[in-house]
């Protein structure tokens, strides 16, 4: 079964890049603007991850990761964060929020494989 | 005859103070000797010091003045009675003077320091109307030794009256004594100059009329309950303005302490220093070390500042850089069809043009700022620069609509118009960056016919009273927690403000916070010939 990831960003051209990137690796992506629009795709049907950028207009990534750990329904969903912010100790933010990954922009489609496959991998097992 | 033991030390320290051993004849003991010869019938009449072993004649009639030793004399023996004494006898003295009648002298604290008497070659008795009258005579030459103490005295007393004077009017302070009832006795020569004001002026008024209205109260309750009551070591020590005579206000430091002048009588004396001069250095050192704190402060915000434009450059960067690595990577990987192609390529060459404009904005700021710049001077017509950069945002937007309210009939003005549509643009970017709920984005523009006045109001997040100034600065991007998702790179705004100022204008901003924004921006229509 193919695996449903959202996807929010609020910049075009890297919802237009993911979304392509998702399609090319066999994922289906729903691609939204913001953590708003996020929560709602998520309430419509529960994906089997989240990729969320960091600083988006509305709702950022570290508060929507917030909000979902605090729903049952998606407390097992994989979050995975990734923003074009290079200050130092990204890490503890995330992980404080209860994100499962991290990646920095830009990201390569190998680095982007492997990172989905392992923690669709365990977000099934766990 | 009674004798008294004589306190000989002490008779002799009354006689010294009154500097007449050895002193010359003198008219007032004159009058009384000739007197004593002329009533008494004798030949000759002294006025004699004893000192410790000489007789000392004073004033001396129908005798050879001259210096008489006084073991054994008649004069010895008639000081060491308060008596008259009187002798006569067969034998002449040292003086040839066969009868002797004289009583001793006490100057006012009571040693007998000298005799009145008469003399005669010849015998002779005295008789009691002789003796009193010699009593009355004395009396009256006791007098004169009085008052010869009395001027001592009043010499020593002007002698300390000066000397203190001298004191009081040579001391850099303000002295100043307070009498019972709390008013100015006295003022030295430098509270005379402290207080720009004749001593006549300040002599029987108080220390608090001459102070600032708001010290005077305090000052008051303190000389009160001081002349009330003044400790030993009361000492009180205050801060206070003072008004000088011409009106000038100056700070002075006040000491203030008291003593019982008698039982029931006090006196305060006041201790004055100007301090103008402390205080200013004080007020310097404050000044600057303030500076110093202000330099501090600026630096460590613009540091703070520059590297927080480091890491939004960064951050910018790499978003575009996310967009051509990623659809490179994927031409480079995979087959796409000519379509799909073409729309990387596209995304591709808009985000190297991203890059492109931010690396150019930069450069831009860094050339204004070190006047590397020039403006290419032609005629603008800022109506349509507003009316154009509308139209493309515009076109870009569906949640924000521009409206415009234009002068009609707006002179065209000298300008850069490439320059002047960038401010326009940035000024419009930021009006709908920064109303992320969209709305209307009002753009005017009028003239005074000196000037021509843009102005741009959003009604979005707005910006605090204390960001309106700094927001023009290089790398000052307001942050607020509203704001964090907003992106940019904090260099529109310095832009804006070096274009418009190298046109001689100016730019400034209206802001409440949760209502919105105004940016206006007025350049002259003529450029100035400076």
């Amino acid at each position: 079964m193919t695996a449903t990831i959202v996807v929010a960003d609020d910049d075009a051209t890297i919802r237009h890049l993911m979304s392509v990137f998702l399609k090319t690796l066999g994922y289906r992506g729903v691609v939204v603007e913001d953590g708003v629009q996020a929560l709602a795709a998520v309430a419509e049907e529960i994906p089997d991850l989240v990729i969320s950028d960091v600083h988006m207009p509305n709702l950022g990534g570290l508060e929507l990761t917030r909000r979902l750990r605090e729903d049952p329904r998606l407390a097992r969903v994989p979050i995975l964060l990734f923003s074009a912010s290079v200050s130092q100790g990204e890490e503890t933010v995330w992980q404080g929020a209860g994100a499962d990954g991290f990646i920095a922009k830009p990201p390569t489609l190998s680095v982007l494989r492997e990172k989905l496959v392992r923690m669709l991998a365990d977000g099934r097992s766990g | 005859m009674s004798r008294v033991p004589i306190d000989e030390a002490g008779r002799l320290e009354s006689l010294n103070r009154l500097e007449l051993l050895g002193s010359a004849p003198e008219e007032r003991f004159d009058r009384i000797t000739r007197l004593a010869r002329r009533l008494m019938g004798t030949p000759a009449a002294v006025m004699a010091l004893v000192g410790v072993d000489r007789v000392w004649l004073k004033s001396v009639q129908g005798l050879a003045p001259r210096d008489v030793l006084r073991p054994g004399t008649h004069f010895e023996r008639a000081l060491g009675t308060r008596r008259p004494y009187a002798h006569s006898g067969s034998e002449p003295d040292e003086l040839g003077m066969r009868s002797f009648a004289g009583k001793s002298l006490a100057e006012p604290a009571g040693h007998r320091v000298g005799v009145l008497a008469v003399m005669d070659p010849q015998l002779r008795e005295f008789g009691e109307d002789d003796l009193e009258l010699l009593v009355d005579l004395a009396a009256v030459a006791e007098r004169e030794l009085g008052r010869s103490a009395f001027d001592q005295l009043l010499d020593e007393y002007r002698g300390h009256a000066t000397w203190a004077q001298s004191v009081m009017d040579n001391v850099a302070e303000a002295l100043v004594t307070i009498d019972q009832d709390g008013r100015i006795r006295s003022i030295n020569r430098a509270g005379v100059r402290m207080f720009r004001r004749p001593a006549g002026e300040l002599v029987g008024q108080t220390v608090p009329q001459f102070l600032a209205p708001e010290d005077q109260g305090e000052m008051d309750r303190i000389v009160r309950t001081h002349l009330a009551a003044p400790a030993e070591s009361f000492s009180v020590h205050r801060e206070v303005a003072a008004i000088g005579g011409d009106g000038t206000r100056f700070p002075v430091e006040i000491d203030l302490g008291g003593t019982w002048i008698t039982e029931d009588e006090t006196m305060l004396v006041a201790v004055i220093r100007d301090i103008t001069e402390r205080k200013n250095a004080e007020a310097r050192l404050v000044d600057a070390l303030e500076k110093q704190q202000r330099a501090i402060e600026d630096l460590d915000r613009i540091s703070k500042a520059k590297s927080y434009f480091v890491s939004l450059v960064g951050h910018e960067f790499r978003t575009a850089l996310t967009g051509i690595q990623g659809f490179s990577e994927l031409l480079a990987e995979q087959d796409f069809s000519d379509a799909e192609v073409k729309e990387f390529a596209r995304e591709i060459h808009n985000e190297g043009k991203r890059l492109t404009r931010m690396i150019s904005e930069m450069l831009d700021l860094e050339r204004m700022e070190s006047g590397r710049m020039q403006l290419n001077y032609g005629s603008v017509d800022l109506n349509r620069v507003v009316a154009e950069v509308a139209d493309r945002f515009q076109a870009a937007t569906q949640s924000h609509w521009m409206l415009l309210e234009l002068e009609p009939e707006l002179p065209a003005i000298e300008g850069d118009a490439d320059k002047l549509t960038q401010v326009v643009s940035n000024l419009l970017s930021n009006a709908i960056k920064y109303s992320p709920n969209g709305g209307d984005v009002l753009m005017k523009s009028i003239t005074d016919g000196a000037e021509v006045t843009v102005s741009i109001t959003d009604h979005g997040l707005g910006l605090p009273a204390e960001a309106l100034d700094t927001v023009f600065e290089r790398y000052a991007r307001h942050e607020s927690k509203d704001r964090e998702s907003i992106t940019g790179t904090g260099l529109g705004l310095p832009l804006v403000r070096q274009i418009v100022e190298m046109h001689g204008g100016r730019v400034w901003a209206e802001s409440v916070v949760g209502k919105g924004s105004t940016f206006t921006f007025a350049v002259p229509i003529h450029r100035s010939s400076a």
